[in-house]
């Protein structure tokens, strides 16, 4: 009779061995993180909640198949087999209309959307004044001692062909035109957003109901993490002296993005000069350090917080109280901190 | 159902807990660590909880120089152009990450023992 009872025994502790995972909230999935190079200039981390290496490894290849394919499509200075993109566009579209593939239609369509969202502030056809600015960083960074700004009149004769106007669109034909022939394109205010939000949409859809992208900094959230609760996104202080980030915002099912003068600038004779340039004084801001903001969508989070970073906070304010659902926290000079009120219940993570 | 059953029971669950606690509970030993990434591959997993410093050479003759001191983990030297890595605060919480873009190398804190302040991303 000792058999049946040894049988016994062994079953019950087998079956809750098998129930001790859903006592412990483990679930079947656990979490997996990734990071990637080679695409918008930049690092890409993922991290999602899966079934097993194997599976996460082949959705991770999925993604990075998708998120190439909008890097190539916006890609300004390299041309790929087969592929119209930006720098096709840039090269041939003042000679008449080029049919474009539509997820370069679709953000080229959300550029000029941004253009009136934004009363202005970024605009996607600045490029031919962001290239001056470009180069001489390039410059600067390669030989600090010789840096210098680009010439005021070229940036003026620059500024002559940034209407954007002047880009396009038609809408049946899917086909985008230059009217103005030296109108240069630049999408470094909403590609990496709007990628985002599409690499977030093929990810939810090949398998991944919670995860955290990254696409250098620009940050979407989905879903619970494993373990429960809400993704915790970290707002990075632009003090360097700082000892810890800035705060830390919990949420999800939402983008976080920030635009600052910390990371990509350059410095001549003692005065630094960061990437984002005004499109009316054709200079670098200095309204605030950092903007970061918490949307729905990635690209016009992106967008926005380009505007937000080109404008005084008060005027920033008041443009955020004209678009729902779209919060924002600002990094002053001084290093002070202010935020929209709808801000708070991501805050104190 | 006999008392040598329950024992019986109690330690096939004891042997269970054990390797429940060994293979599905999340490494908490250590205190925490730098783990350095190039091009996305591990190259090493520092403690944070012992002092060093260590140059990683990544291609094209590009190299950073990682420091851990304090339990905090820097980049104290690197040779790309932007130097935003090497300017970079030092990092101590989990998930926290410096990144050099022109060398495709990262270094981010994991496994740190305390949870607080820790994040899954940074933007």
């Amino acid at each position: 009779m000792r058999k049946p009872r040894l049988c016994a025994a062994v079953s019950t502790a087998l079956s809750l061995l098998f129930l001790l995972p859903l006592l412990s909230g483990c679930g079947a999935e656990r979490r997996y993180s990734r990071e990637f190079y080679g695409l918008f200039d930049t690092v890409i981390t993922v991290t999602a909640a899966d079934a097993s290496p194997a599976s996460f490894d082949r959705r991770c290849g999925a993604l990075y198949e998708e998120l190439s394919a909008y890097h190539r499509l916006t890609d300004a200075y390299h041309t790929y087999d087969g592929v119209v993109n930006l720098k096709t566009l840039n090269d041939t579209a003042a000679a008449g209309p080029v049919e474009v593939d539509e997820r370069l239609f679709g953000l080229l369509s959300f550029g000029k959307e941004a253009y009136r969202l934004t009363e202005g502030r970024v605009n996607i056809c600045m490029g031919s004044v962001l290239a001056l600015w470009h180069e001489k960083r390039e410059e600067g960074l390669a030989d600090p001692a010789s840096a210098s700004l680009p010439e005021e009149p070229a940036l003026k004769e620059a500024a002559r062909h940034i209407s954007p106007d002047a880009l396009v669109l038609d809408e049946t034909a899917k086909t985008v035109f230059y009217a103005d022939a030296l109108l240069k394109v630049d999408l470094g205010a909403v590609a990496k957003g709007y990628a985002a939000d599409a690499a977030a949409a093929f990810a939810k859809e090949n398998g991944w109901s919670s995860a955290v992208l990254s696409l250098g900094g620009n940050v979407i959230a989905w879903g619970a993490p494993p373990g429960g609760g809400l993704w915790r996104v970290g707002v990075e202080n632009p003090d360097p002296a700082a000892d810890q980030l800035l705060e830390t915002l919990s949420l999800t099912d939402r983008t976080v993005v920030t635009s600052g003068d910390y990371q990509r600038y350059y410095t001549v004779n003692g005065k630094n000069y960061c990437h984002i340039i005004d499109p009316d004084s054709l200079y670098p801001p200095a309204y605030c350090r950092a903007v970061t903001v918490v949307d729905k969508s990635s690209a016009r989070a992106d967008a926005l917080s380009t505007a937000l970073f080109l404008l005084p906070v008060e005027a920033g304010e008041e443009l955020l109280s004209r678009i729902e659902g779209a919060e924002a926290l600002w990094v002053l000079p001084d290093g002070g901190v202010r935020a929209t009120a709808g801000m708070e219940p991501f805050l104190g993570g | 159902m006999k008392k040598g059953d329950l024992v019986l029971i109690l330690g096939l669950l004891a042997v269970i807990g054990a390797l429940f606690a060994v293979f599905w509970l999340p490494k908490k030993s250590g205190g925490g660590a730098a783990v350095v990434r190039i091009d996305g591959e591990t190259v090493e997993t520092l403690a944070l909880g012992t002092d060093a410093e260590k140059r990683y050479e990544s291609a094209d003759g590009g190299y950073n120089v990682v420091t851990v001191k304090d339990g905090r983990v820097s980049v104290t030297a690197a040779n790309c152009r932007d130097r935003i890595c090497a300017r970079h605060r030092p990092v101590s919480k989990n998930g926290e990450c410096i990144v050099c873009l022109p060398h495709c190398f990262t270094v981010t804190v994991e496994q740190t023992a305390a949870p607080e302040g820790g994040v899954d991303a940074v933007a």
